[in-house]
């Protein structure tokens, strides 16, 4: 991820192409790609929580639309998928004699968000923040541990929230083409569905926060 | 500079060996069968008021010695409901069942109650401990975790207590388990020199205080029961 950066900012400073004002174009699409980074609650192994979230980092994918409202102002929306691999070392050690066979899949949101854009173009860079709130579709990550004694099993359980974030960024404008990066948060708490030792249904809030660093690619039109 | 050595050698030894390690067992936590159950309800006052929202752990504890290496392992973990009743479920794995070995190696249950307002009889939070538990075994505990006052014990006349004379007063009290009379019992131990102790005791409940004299090679055996309002501190003289 360092590396990714570094070579972004080296494109940013390297370019000496002279850039058309994108206020030319009304329109944009991107393609964002990068990680996200489990934050508080959803990075937690805690062993006093009924169910620790043992989220690790994992790839975030971003396609998203703007339209320019005026030259401060653009409005969007913004389709992403992240996936979080469950910290199943930490879960069970895999040289624990108990532990048969473990298996594991991620934890997982599509978000679908409407975005505004607040932007202050210098020259032909553009810097913005942007404010998102949406949808997410999440699912629970799957856990299966087989022991001699039976095995542990978390169903990847669904569930539908709302979902909010708040992202800075710098882009760089080559005529309709521009590159860029991008950081913030999002977060959302869908509630999911567990059985207790009991076998009783127990429902939970689960805070699904991530830190995003991603780089992007966008075309103006 | 033999001597030197071999004691920084010593001491080097004794740093590396003294360590203690501490792990989550979450296979354990999660128990997925031959599971070990204890269950009861956790209650104050003489047993009748639930404690609420009281956190439970289960520990296995190990240590070797004369290397000085310890290990605390996670077990269970789980919160009284509101009627005070509570389920610790957990596995146990190959190394913690009872061996040989056993007296090096325990479970304690302790709860995040308060020791400053309640009494705990066996010490620093800790309500249970067993050194045989097994699979597939369920234990009930029904316990009672008094709220506790303070009684000072004072011999009022200690100028009638004669070189070897002494007063062992044991203050009998319904806590822990239920099923066994007066679960906790504290021990004090008066003499002319030490004329006055200050015990922990337990509150809203009967207590009884067992006092045997010994004068001149003679007992006497008196009961006395009182009860303490929570956070009371109450005098009580015993006459010799």
């Amino acid at each position: 991820m360092k590396q990714l950066v570094l070579t972004a900012l080296l494109v940013f400073t390297g370019f000496t192409i002279a850039a058309q004002d994108v206020a030319n174009y009304s329109s944009g699409i991107r393609l964002q790609f990068g990680g996200a980074f489990p934050v508080g609650n959803f990075s937690s192994d805690d062993f006093e929580e009924d169910y620790p979230a043992f989220a690790m980092s994992g790839p975030l994918l971003q396609l998203s639309y703007n339209r320019t409202i005026n030259p401060r102002w653009a409005a969007g929306a913004t389709f992403a998928l992240r996936r979080n691999p469950f910290n199943l070392d930490k879960f069970a050690d895999p040289t624990d004699k108990l532990v048969l066979n473990r298996e594991s899949e991620p934890w997982q949101s599509v978000f679908t968000l409407a975005d505004v854009y607040y932007r202050m173009q210098t020259g032909d860079k553009l810097f913005y923040l942007k404010g998102s709130v949406g949808a997410a579709f999440n699912r629970r990550a799957k856990v299966t541990i087989a022991t001699p004694y039976g095995t542990i099993d978390h169903k990847a359980d669904r569930s539908t929230a709302l979902a909010y974030g708040l992202h800075v960024g710098l882009k760089q404008n080559f005529d309709r083409w521009s590159i860029g990066l991008e950081t913030g948060i999002l977060s959302g708490k869908p509630i999911f569905e567990m059985p207790d030792a009991q076998g009783n249904k127990i429902n939970y809030k689960q805070p699904m926060t991530t830190v995003n660093a991603g780089l992007f690619a966008a075309y103006a039109f | 500079m033999k001597t030197k050595l071999s004691f920084l050698l010593s001491w080097l030894l004794l740093f590396l060996s003294s360590c203690h390690t501490q792990s989550d067992d979450f296979i354990s936590k999660y128990c997925p069968g031959s599971c070990t159950v204890i269950k009861g309800k956790l209650t104050t006052d003489g047993r009748t008021k639930p404690l609420a929202g009281v956190t439970l752990e289960v520990n296995w504890y190990t240590y070797s010695s004369p290397a000085i290496t310890s290990n605390t392992r996670r077990k269970a973990i789980t919160t009284t409901d509101a009627n005070g009743n509570f389920e610790l479920r957990f596995l146990i794995q190959d190394d913690e069942l009872p061996n040989e070995y056993t007296n090096t190696s325990y479970f304690q249950v302790k709860a995040s109650a308060d020791k400053n307002t309640y009494l705990f009889c066996l010490g620093d939070n800790l309500l249970l401990e067993y050194t045989d538990l097994e699979r597939n075994t369920t234990i009930n505990a029904n316990y009672n975790l008094p709220r506790k006052a303070q009684l000072v014990l004072q011999v009022s006349n200690p100028q009638a207590m004669a070189n070897g004379d002494n007063i062992q007063s044991s203050i009998l009290m319904d806590a822990g388990v239920s099923g066994t009379s007066y679960g906790c019992s504290v021990g004090a131990y008066l003499t002319a020199g030490n004329a006055q102790t200050t015990i922990a005791v337990a509150a809203n409940e009967d207590i009884v205080i067992r006092s045997v004299k010994n004068k001149a090679g003679s007992q006497t055996t008196s009961n006395q029961t009182i009860r303490l309002a929570p956070g009371q501190v109450l005098q009580h003289q015993i006459t010799f």
